[in-house]
């Protein structure tokens, strides 16, 4: 059957509504750990998930799992999105204007420096650490929403977080010195 | 550093997030783009599949029919046979239906309109990822300058769209394709023949001996900022909510040290604009990229008002989060209605309307100094805005950017007044409220 929105009728539109009301929050936060602090990306993905799921919405029966069918999407549309953006230009940290006095607080700063080490994970090893550690999944349901076995879960993580403890060691050494 | 450390330092970061009450409409709003541009993309690779075998003579036959046109004059303004010709299964009529034509016109000069009514399954048939509800469906072919379905291009451009087909059953229309050449397939059961080749303008209002040779000038691009934000906020095919965020006036020796990429043929005193867009819209991608819906993109512009052969948009589509201050503070964007403002007499501005607007940020710098707060006193997160027409007595502050600020983020002494009007154009504050 085509999708269309006559198909989606007036209950489940409220439903979907609310859903996305009540959870919108919890995803924005996990993308915008996946997407190491970058906001706009992080929205972009959460609703480029959520539309997905809207059009997937009649056909999701077991509405317990909804979180785990997002969590999913949203995964893997990360993995494949950053392949494909665009990258004609190439990021820095030398920015053409000074940024405003007074705006760099510690909490910032610490918030700063840990986006910077989870951008330093590949794509996988972040959203392993992410779900594992953020979202407190286990495993085996980390293992579910990438698609992997649970031996490559284990070893994501365990590089991930090696890496990282490595990236944010290295951050504060300069920052010191 | 151990795992709990971890677990609340993640969560300490994820706290920056901001709420999105309009979260429910973004995401309907992104499902419906999307499934109107894979519609269009789908149907596309549909007529460009089936035309494929034949794509050679076509080419020689377009070619010639478009000289022949040329020659004659009155070829250009010869109205489309009211039946079709004989390998034609349907009546073409140069009549569309009232909304396909408004929908149709939006995208530039309109130099013929044909249309066919089919039954839905011929509909389906002829476009098979055409989503539109109702029985019989309305096709309606523009042909003309569509200058506005691919803004960044020029006209006079090679890849300037001329052709695009719409349909309507009993909602609203859809675009089915796009093409900057006479399609093989151009209506459901109709001949080729029966549509007249696009004509172009400077070719027709000039004898046939020169209007061949005449080539068309290149837009000349942007000298100021202004100028460029319009054309940045005009680059995409679909607007949506897309408003400027911030523009820079800059040089490209500085993009260069801030490590952007700008092509070697660019001479290091070359004045360049860098423009950030907000808000939802569908981009054409511009040249050598694919069009993409995104939720914000950045225009970098040449700013000696070279033509686009010369290289005016150096870059397009990616956003430019490594120029960007990170003091910068997103306004989250609201309809009139969502905010119930105390203050009255207020209406919802048209989204024209904010190609003119100042930044919805300076508007709120504006607002910020009015109320006696230091830059950056308000917080993200904390800031609603939508742009609004005014119905003052004396006329003045037509536009204006509506901005209410809630506690959340802020500290609650500094939202002694919590809305506030800035003029759009002059970004003058003019009037605040405590609701």
């Amino acid at each position: 059957m085509r999708w269309t929105e006559s198909v989606v009728d007036a209950a489940e539109d409220a439903e979907f509504d609310a859903f996305v009301r009540a959870r919108w929050p919890a995803f924005a936060r996990t993308a915008y750990l996946l997407c190491a602090g970058d906001l706009g990306h992080a929205e972009d993905l959460v609703q480029t998930a959520l539309a997905r799921t809207l059009r997937a919405w009649p056909r999701l029966t077991d509405r317990g799992d909804l979180d785990g069918y997002v969590y999913r999407v949203m995964v893997r549309t990360h993995a494949t999105q950053r392949r494909r953006r665009w990258r004609g230009e190439v990021p820095t940290e030398h920015l053409p204007e000074p940024p405003a006095a007074g705006s760099a607080t510690d909490a910032v700063e610490d918030a700063d420096q840990l986006s910077r080490a989870l951008a330093g994970l590949s794509r996988r090893q972040r959203a392993a650490v992410v779900l594992r550690f953020y979202d407190d999944h286990s495993e085996q349901e980390v293992a579910d929403l990438l698609g992997c076995s649970l031996g490559t879960v284990k070893t994501h993580t365990s590089r991930g977080l090696a890496r990282l403890r490595e990236l944010l060691d290295t951050d504060t050494e300069r920052s010191l010195g | 550093m151990n795992d709990e450390e971890l677990r609340s330092r993640l969560t300490l970061l994820a706290e920056r997030v901001p709420g999105r009450p309009d979260a429910p409409a973004r995401v309907r709003a992104t499902a419906r783009r999307r499934r109107r541009f894979s519609a269009a993309l789908a149907a596309g690779a549909v007529v460009l599949v089936t035309t494929g075998a034949v794509t050679l003579p076509v080419a020689l036959t377009h070619r010639a029919a478009r000289v022949d046109s040329v020659a004659g004059p009155t070829a250009a303004t010869a109205p489309p046979k009211a039946t079709s010709a004989a390998a034609a299964t349907s009546v073409v009529s140069a009549v569309c239906t009232p909304a396909l034509e408004r929908a149709l016109r939006l995208y530039g000069s309109i130099q013929h309109f044909y249309s066919v009514r089919t039954s839905a399954v011929v509909a389906a048939s002829f476009a098979q990822n055409l989503h539109v509800s109702g029985d019989p469906v309305d096709f309606c072919l523009a042909v003309g300058d569509l200058d506005k379905l691919t803004p960044s291009l020029p006209p006079g451009v090679p890849d300037q769209m001329h052709y695009a087909l719409m349909a309507a059953g009993t909602g609203a229309p859809q675009l089915v394709y796009t093409s900057a050449d006479r399609p093989q397939q151009p209506l459901p059961g109709v001949d080729p023949s029966e549509v007249l080749a696009y004509q172009p303008p400077a070719a027709t209002a000039l004898p046939a001996t020169t209007s061949t040779t005449t080539p068309t000038l290149p837009t000349p691009g942007p000298t100021t900022l202004a100028a460029a934000e319009t054309l940045a906020l005009h680059a995409a095919i679909n607007a949506g909510s897309a408003r400027i965020a911030w523009g820079v006036a800059t040089t490209a020796a500085t993009l260069r040290a801030a490590g952007t990429s700008v092509p070697s043929t660019v001479p290091d005193a070359t004045p360049m604009f860098v423009i950030a867009v907000y808000g939802d819209a569908m981009t054409d991608g511009g040249p050598g990229t694919k069009p993409a819906l995104v939720h914000r993109f950045g225009v970098l512009y040449r700013g000696d008002g070279s033509t686009f052969a010369a290289g005016n948009a150096v870059s397009f589509g990616d956003y430019f989060t490594h120029l960007e201050s990170p003091a910068l503070r997103v306004a989250i964007m609201n309809t009139l209605a969502q905010l119930a403002p105390t203050i009255s007499n207020l209406t919802q501005a048209d989204s024209t309307d904010l190609a003119d607007a100042i930044p919805v940020e300076a508007a709120l710098a504006a607002a910020e100094h009015a109320a006696g707060l230091k830059s950056g006193d308000i917080r993200a997160g904390d800031i609603l805005a939508t742009l609004v027409r005014t119905q003052r007595p004396d006329g003045l502050h037509k536009i204006a950017w509506l901005l209410a600020i809630n506690n959340q983020h802020t500290p609650a002494v500094l939202t002694r007044a919590s809305e506030y009007l800035v003029d759009a154009s002059t970004g003058e504050a003019f009037e605040a409220a405590v609701p």
